[in-house]
């Protein structure tokens, strides 16, 4: 008998939006709101641990199938699956939302509004990941538009209002293209397909063309790739709210994750001719905005672009005429998406702090607060390439793979994460340099001992996870 | 019982870690000095009898096979461990004898990590732990220097080279399909980029050591703390370098262009460190550029010696460990004096511990002459040993513009330390041992130590002083300037041009504009058709009814 | 006799409850609560009669009730259910009682029951001219020059229609009923004249509809009446409409669909095109939504001219996810009240996350249905209509409005855009407590309905393929 376990996982999320949606807007209120969220993270993450234990990681394909009727004409059932791949990114986004939640300011004005929308998301994105069938795949893609465009219109710059009409209507363009695909799918096939088929659909003529290539530009629509990324990338570094900006960074996630499942191993041969232009215009992507990131004084900026480029790279490994890199990035994203997500908080503290302390500019600011200091440090050499992070050995295997397909690609690449490490280096040690910090530290501005205790956590398990990988599955 | 070395100076150095306060803080630092001792002495103990000690661990599996983390000493590998674990041993004793560093044990704990990630990298038979063990020792000397300025470049620099040398260990890992370091040598046959590979490999290698022109951020080192800047010139960045270039030398003469770019380099890196090593009015740059033109003469020998190591490289790089000591203890007796132009001609205080200075200096550079003297005789050619001559003259040079300046005053009392005389009595011991195990006792060595006090003594060698005074010539770095002019300043300008072109102008204002202008053309094509007056009504009805009639029309017409 | 009393149970019910309010009104009562409880307690009476005799009709000569009516009458009955609830509160805070509204819309379903039965073309001209009628009243309430203008356009339409039954009725040899008209059509579908005549009689629905180029009136009987009238033009009305063209199109004019297939898609797509570019352009959120509406009812009209079943019922399930969605984009200017005033202007909403959060949502949420992302019911409607214009390779035609629709989707962002950017300009009242609670239940079946639950869409199905039986 299934235990809907699954299920569990979306909706778990969803009862903890309810909670906070329907809470009173007091001050008592605000605080019980922050715990439900936590608790409600917590209890998806050792569900989410339960379910992994579940899963064989020595089985290729889908496991523990769910199956839920939907319609009866047109003949859709809605199907939830997991592998391993799955598993790792859901497994990993939970744990950053709920380092999210702990390290969140319990002061933000609409708290309600951000948690509720927070567990939105949460609860759709696991949907995405949990989405064995191609019609509840486009519907969890899909629905976490809403909740996103809640949160950057509660949370972006003012100065941005402008670019969010684009920014949304360029997801919007994304998901009816992915609809039209989809059905299109479902119309030659006659019913709803689980989605580890999708690659291997059997499409002749015109209809080849417009049906992948709709999945491949509904697909970028998500990722900020040159010229198209100018307003996400607007609306990104412009978000102060860490958790909103870990939120619409992990919006690129999705189309990675899409063209994972999506892309078939033997790309058609119509098709298979526009693979170079593409690798072009993401190496292109990479480097514009790795460059940008150097004389970018936004720290938050420079994050976006190290995220950005990450993605790419991870998408270009996708795009390797090789399927033995799936599990590769499963493991680097793993470590990647936690990496982000303390930097981000990391980075906000120190924001705060700036306004606190009435300072212009971050030079020197970290002379005052040296735990945090030490956790930025240890978070960006981990994301730049540490060893005893999972990223480090994974990237390698990517990284001697497009090598092994294509020098001039692979060099191109390696310059953008190299260019994109040194800003990130350059602004750490700027915020370091003491010749501009008045004294060696100031009580009350550092990091709590829970929020460093919980950077201290995260350090541990990426130095388990480069150990062995699914040291967490019991 | 075999104890694991390495495993112990893990747990050792982790201990050093625990703050305990000052007086534990002492207390812990001379027993990892102790313990560390009693490791090296059995280390010794068990090569002579043949113990063979070592760990395995599987670590993970790809396609490409097994991958472990393996410590399997062998002797060749010995050549380099049981010098390195000497050296690391002198660093520690050093550090607890002078009173430098706040936390004497977090710095031995880092030098023995050093240590430990070195060795790994010198038994490594897998890219994956080569290049693991490279970024630790990076790191680990990165907090050891703590200094912002001075590790700032450091690390950018060693980024770089790190980077370099990931991109093509994985693109090597992907054409063999293979890990193992032992099968570099296929590259030769099957591999392709040779000059690629073989020029990115050698950036980053020259990178890590320092030669010419990439020594830029080796300069910036002497803004830290002395003791702290002698040890990572010495074990780290530059030693990893040539250990990187023993090991991987395979790699690098797959390229037909290497072997002739690095002999010039090596010749440019000896007589660059030579000249400036005189020329420079500060002592720490002094002691950066000397060590440059030293491993210069070790790039040579190795170069001569198809990259391989061996005793007497080992000593060699010991001698140079020592030679970072006396200068160290040259710039603590001058009262800590940067600038060798202002250091002074002590004559009615610390003379004694001067002459002991210059003493041991002399007998020092007596020894490396010696042995360059013996390896340049085994290997065939003089060059190297000429060159360490010129050193070692130009070292006789330096020591005359301190011994002999023209500046006298009372020198202040350095804070009372009784333990400072045990390490001139440890290092004399060793250089002395060593000069009597080298045999360097001969007419030969007699004659030059003459001809080397003369030099140190003369007084017209001291018109190079007037070198000091050259405000260019001091303050400038054209390696730095180069890097600045050509890289750093291009790429900045690069990303600005982008980021307002592009980004700003086309992608906000153009396309902003673009949308503006077709949303106004929108409503007013629709005002335009969105009359409400009667006329206009009835013109709609008609227009609707034709809408209807024609295609009637046409298909009875059709 | 006494059967026909009894199935004609649902419209008497209602005229009982007229007469009732006319009682009370005698009597001087003064609370708008009053008479809306009582309002509401004969239309549950009514729909209570209607799903009794659901199948029963006073004359199987001018009426024929089966499981299609019914689903339209029930609808029309539940949305005016919830229309009376929120305009009490509307004139409670105005200070009038609303029995010339509440009787107005009594008549008015009175109207369009008889219109959704009707299988006669002079049943069909009687019951629309009525409703016409009412409908004119009703926009008299808010502004008399609208009024005016829209006796006219419907006086012409009016006199169109009758001159074409006319036409029909001599031809025909006095044939009035659909099913013999529809053969007498199929016989001479050559016939210009009687082509036209067969148009004449679609034209009044059109322009009810506000289909361009038939869309004069559309835009001012919504936007300038007062908001109990204008929901009930956006919400209501379309119900009755749609079902009634509907029926035109599978029944009546069956044997036309040559020639109308290609006159719809023009028509359709003059629709999309005008809706869409008219939203972006306008800056008052009933003008919006109407304009809004136009482009809705052009899919819905494409994908009639289809002259297909499933094509059908995709326009029938879309219409009826955008009525209710369009019911909760209405809900939310109940609670748009400042100092006494309700606003519709889009500025008015600046500011309005921060200040009510609640309204906010129901307003997103709304908008989101619109723009078609799941779980909301837009999505099950865009869905739908993707599926038919794929199945049937209608590929230039989807391009179209898919296009449009981003066109569309950037005035509803604006109206987001607005409300969460934009700085506070007015205070807003206190809200009802009432509103917001049919908000919510407003808001839930948006959410809902799109998972299917208990089969609900097959159910309807059922009952909406009766029409082809």
């Amino acid at each position: 008998m299934s235990l809907h376990l699954l299920l569990l996982i979306i909706l778990i999320p969803l009862c903890g939006a309810f909670f906070a949606i329907t809470a009173k807007s007091n001050s008592y209120s605000n605080k019980n709101v922050y715990n439900v969220a936590i608790w409600t993270e917590l209890i998806n993450t050792l569900l989410i641990l339960y379910v992994f234990s579940m899963v064989n990681p020595s089985k290729t394909g889908i496991q523990i199938i769910e199956k839920y009727s939907w319609l009866s004409n047109p003949n859709v059932d809605i199907l939830l699956g997991v592998d391993i791949f799955s598993m790792l990114l859901l497994f990993s986004v939970n744990i950053s939302f709920l380092i999210a939640e702990i390290f969140m300011d319990r002061n933000i004005p609409r708290s309600q509004t951000l948690i509720a929308s927070e567990l939105i998301f949460i609860s759709f994105l696991n949907g995405y990941f949990i989405a064995a069938d191609i019609v509840s795949f486009y519907i969890f893609f899909s629905a976490v538009s809403a909740p996103l465009i809640i949160l950057v219109s509660s949370y972006a710059n003012l100065n941005k209002k402008n670019i969010l009409v684009r920014f949304s209507i360029y997801n919007l363009i994304g998901a009816i293209l992915l609809l039209v695909a989809i059905i299109m799918i479902c119309n030659l096939k006659s019913n709803n397909i689980p989605l580890n088929t999708a690659g291997n659909v059997n499409i002749k003529g015109r209809m080849e063309y417009v049906v992948w290539l709709s999945i491949f530009f509904s697909f970028i629509s998500r990722l900020p790739i040159w010229p198209f990324h100018y307003w996400i990338s607007s609306i990104n570094s412009s978000i102060k709210n860490p958790l909103v900006f870990i939120i619409s960074n992990l919006v690129p996630l999705m189309g990675l994750y899409g063209f994972i499942r999506f892309w078939p191993n033997t790309v058609p041969k119509t098709i298979a001719v526009y693979a170079p232009f593409f690798e072009i215009i993401c190496v292109i992507t990479m480097l514009f905005i790795a460059l940008i990131s150097l004389s970018n004084k936004d720290m938050r900026y420079k994050l976006f672009a190290y995220t950005t480029v990450y993605y790419l790279l991870f998408l270009i490994g996708i795009f390797m005429p090789t399927n033995i890199l799936k599990h590769n990035i499963g493991y680097s994203l793993f470590s990647y998406i936690i990496i982000v997500s303390v930097l981000s908080f990391l980075i906000s503290h120190v924001e705060t702090q700036k306004k606190q302390l009435n300072i212009y500019s971050s030079a020197g600011i970290l002379c005052y607060m040296p735990r945090t200091s030490k956790c930025i440090s240890l978070f960006i050499l981990a994301g730049i390439g540490l060893p005893f992070t999972p990223l480090f050995w994974n990237n390698f295997i990517i990284i001697s793979e497009i090598f092994n397909y294509n020098l001039v690609l692979g060099t191109f690449v390696m310059f953008a994460l190299f260019i994109v490490g040194v800003a990130l280096l350059e602004e750490l040690y700027k915020q370091k340099d003491k010749t501009y910090a008045t004294s060696s530290c100031i009580f009350g501005v550092d990091l709590s001992n829970l929020h460093f205790g919980i950077c201290m956590v995260c350090i541990l398990i990426l130095f388990l996870s480069f150990f062995k990988p699914l040291w967490f599955v019991f | 019982m075999v104890i694991n070395t390495l495993l112990c100076l893990t747990f050792v150095s982790i201990a050093g870690f625990i703050n305990r306060g000052v007086r534990w803080d002492k207390i812990i630092a001379w027993i990892m000095f102790f313990i560390s001792i009693f490791l090296l002495y059995n280390y010794i103990e068990q090569i002579i009898n043949g113990v063979k000690q070592g760990f395995s661990f599987v670590w993970n599996e790809s396609k490409s096979g097994v991958l472990t983390i393996d410590f399997f000493p062998s002797p060749t590998s010995n050549q380099f461990l049981v010098p390195l674990f000497g050296i690391s041993i002198l660093a520690i004793f050093n550090n607890n004898i002078f009173r430098y560093e706040e936390r004497k044990a977090v710095f031995n704990s880092l030098i023995l990590i050093n240590f430990v990630s070195l060795s790994l990298l010198i038994c490594a038979q897998n890219y994956v732990q080569l290049i693991t063990a490279i970024f630790v020792s990076d790191i680990v000397g990165y907090v050891l220097l703590k200094d912002v300025d001075s590790s700032r470049h450091y690390v950018i620099y060693n980024f770089f080279a790190d980077t370099c040398l990931f991109m093509v260990l994985s693109m090597v890992s992907g054409i063999i399909n293979s890990l193992d370091i032992s099968k570099l040598f296929t590259y030769e046959q099957i591999g392709r980029h040779k000059d690629f590979v073989g020029l990115v490999t050698s950036v980053a290698l020259f990178i890590k050591i320092g030669v010419f022109s990439f020594h830029g951020y080796l300069l910036e080192l002497s803004r830290a703390r002395f003791q702290r800047m002698s040890t990572v010139s010495v074990l780290f960045s530059p030693l990893s370098g040539i250990l990187l270039l023993v090991k991987l030398h395979n790699l690098l003469t797959v390229s037909d262009l290497f072997l002739p770019l690095y002999k010039v380099l090596s010749i440019f890196t000896f007589f660059t460190g030579t000249v400036f090593f005189v020329l420079k009015n500060n002592i720490r740059q002094k002691m950066v550029y000397f060590n440059m033109a030293f491993l210069g003469i070790i790039l040579i020998l190795l170069g001569e010696n198809d990259f391989s190591w061996g005793v007497l490289l080992s000593s060699l790089y010991i001698i140079l460990y020592l030679y970072n000591v006396m200068f160290f203890k040259l710039y603590l007796y001058q009262n800590r004096q940067d600038n060798v132009s202002d250091m002074i001609n002590a004559k009615e205080i610390n003379t004694d511990i001067m002459f002991v200075i210059l003493l041991l200096l002399a007998i020092l550079t007596n020894l490396f002459v010696s042995i360059m003297y013996n390896v340049s005789s085994s290997l065939g050619g003089m060059l190297s040993f000429y060159l360490s001559i010129i050193l070692s003259l130009s070292l006789a040079i330096v020591l005359n513009h301190i011994y002999t300046s023209p500046k006298a005053r009372r020198l202040d009392y350095l804070n009372k330390n009784s333990n400072r005389v045990w390490s001139f009595i440890f290092n004399a011991l060793i250089i002395v041992l060593a000069s009597y195990h080298f045999k360097a006792y001969n007419v030969a060595n007699f004659i030059f130590l003459s001809i080397f006090f003369i030099i140190v003594w003369i007084p017209y060698i001291g018109a190079t002083r007037r070198f000091y005074n050259n405000k260019f010539l001091q303050e400038s770095s054209i390696a730095n300037q180069i890097y600045y002019y050509i890289l750093a300043v291009p790429l900045m300008y690069i990303s600005r041009m982008l980021w307002l072109m592009v980004d700003t102008v086309f992608s906000e204002k153009i396309v902003e504009n673009i949308t503006a202008r077709f949303n106004k053309i929108g409503i007013s094509i629709f005002f335009k058709f969105n009359r409400k007056n009667y006329i206009h009504i009835i013109l709609s009805i008609i227009l609707g009814i034709l809408i209807f009639v024609i295609p009637f029309l046409k298909r009875v017409m059709s | 006799m006494l059967e026909e009393i009894l199935y004609m149970l649902p419209e008497i019910s209602l005229v009982l409850g007229i007469l009732h309010l006319c009682i009370l009104h005698l009597l001087s009562y003064e609370s708008p609560k009053v008479y809306a409880k009582v309002a509401r307690i004969w239309l549950q009476v009514s729909l209570f009669c209607l799903i009794v005799f659901y199948d029963r009709s006073i004359s199987i000569f001018y009426f024929d009730n089966n499981s299609f009516t019914l689903l339209f009458k029930v609808l029309l009955i539940l949305f005016s259910y919830q229309l009376l609830i929120m305009s009490s509160a509307w004139f409670s805070a105005e200070n009038q009682t609303g029995i010339k509204y509440l009787i107005l819309i009594f008549l008015s379903l009175i109207a369009s029951n008889y219109l959704i039965s009707s299988i006669n073309i002079i049943s069909f001209i009687i019951s629309y001219t009525i409703l016409i009628s009412i409908n004119y009243f009703l926009l008299n309430i808010s502004s008399q020059e609208v009024s005016r203008r829209y006796m006219f356009v419907f006086s012409l339409i009016l006199f169109l229609m009758l001159g074409s039954f006319s036409y029909i009725y001599i031809t025909s040899n006095n044939l009035t009923q659909y099913k013999e008209l529809s053969l007498f059509f199929s016989h001479t579908n050559n016939d210009f004249k009687l082509y036209i005549s067969a148009i004449g009689l679609l034209l009044p629905l059109l322009f009810s509809l506000g289909i361009v180029p038939f869309h004069a009136v559309k835009e001012e009987e919504i936007a300038k009446s007062i908001l109990p009238v204008s929901h009930y033009f956006a919400v209501i009305m379309p119900l009755v409409f749609w079902s009634a063209l509907i029926k035109y199109k599978e029944v009546l004019a069956f044997a036309y669909k040559d020639n109308l297939m290609q006159s719809l898609e023009i028509i359709s797509i003059l629709s999309i095109i005008y809706g869409a570019i008219g939203a972006n352009s306008r800056i008052n959120l009933h003008r919006i939504y109407t304009h809004g509406s136009i482009y809705h009812f052009g899919v819905i009209l494409m994908l009639l001219s289809f002259f297909n079943q499933h094509s059908t019922f995709s326009a029938f399930l879309y219409l009826l996810l955008y009525v209710l969605t369009l019911n909760g984009l209405y809900s939310v200017f109940y609670n748009l009240k400042s100092q006494g005033e309700f606003l519709s202007a889009q500025i008015s909403l600046s500011g309005l996350a921060q200040t009510r959060p609640h309204t906010t949502r129901a307003l997103l949420i709304s908008i989101f249905s619109l723009l078609g992302f799941p779980p909301f019911a837009g999505f099950l409607a865009e869905f739908s209509f993707i599926n038919v214009f794929l199945q049937y390779e209608k590929y230039l035609f989807l391009s179209i409005i898919l296009v449009f629709f981003l066109i569309l989707a950037k005035s509803y962002l604006e109206i987001v855009k607005t409300a969460y950017f934009e700085q506070k300009i007015k205070s807003y009242d206190t809200e009802n407590k009432t509103v917001q609670l049919i908000t919510l239940i407003g808001i839930m079946l948006i959410i809902s309905i799109s998972f299917n639950p208990f089969g609900i869409i097959e159910k309807l199905k059922d009952m909406f393929y009766v029409i082809y039986l």
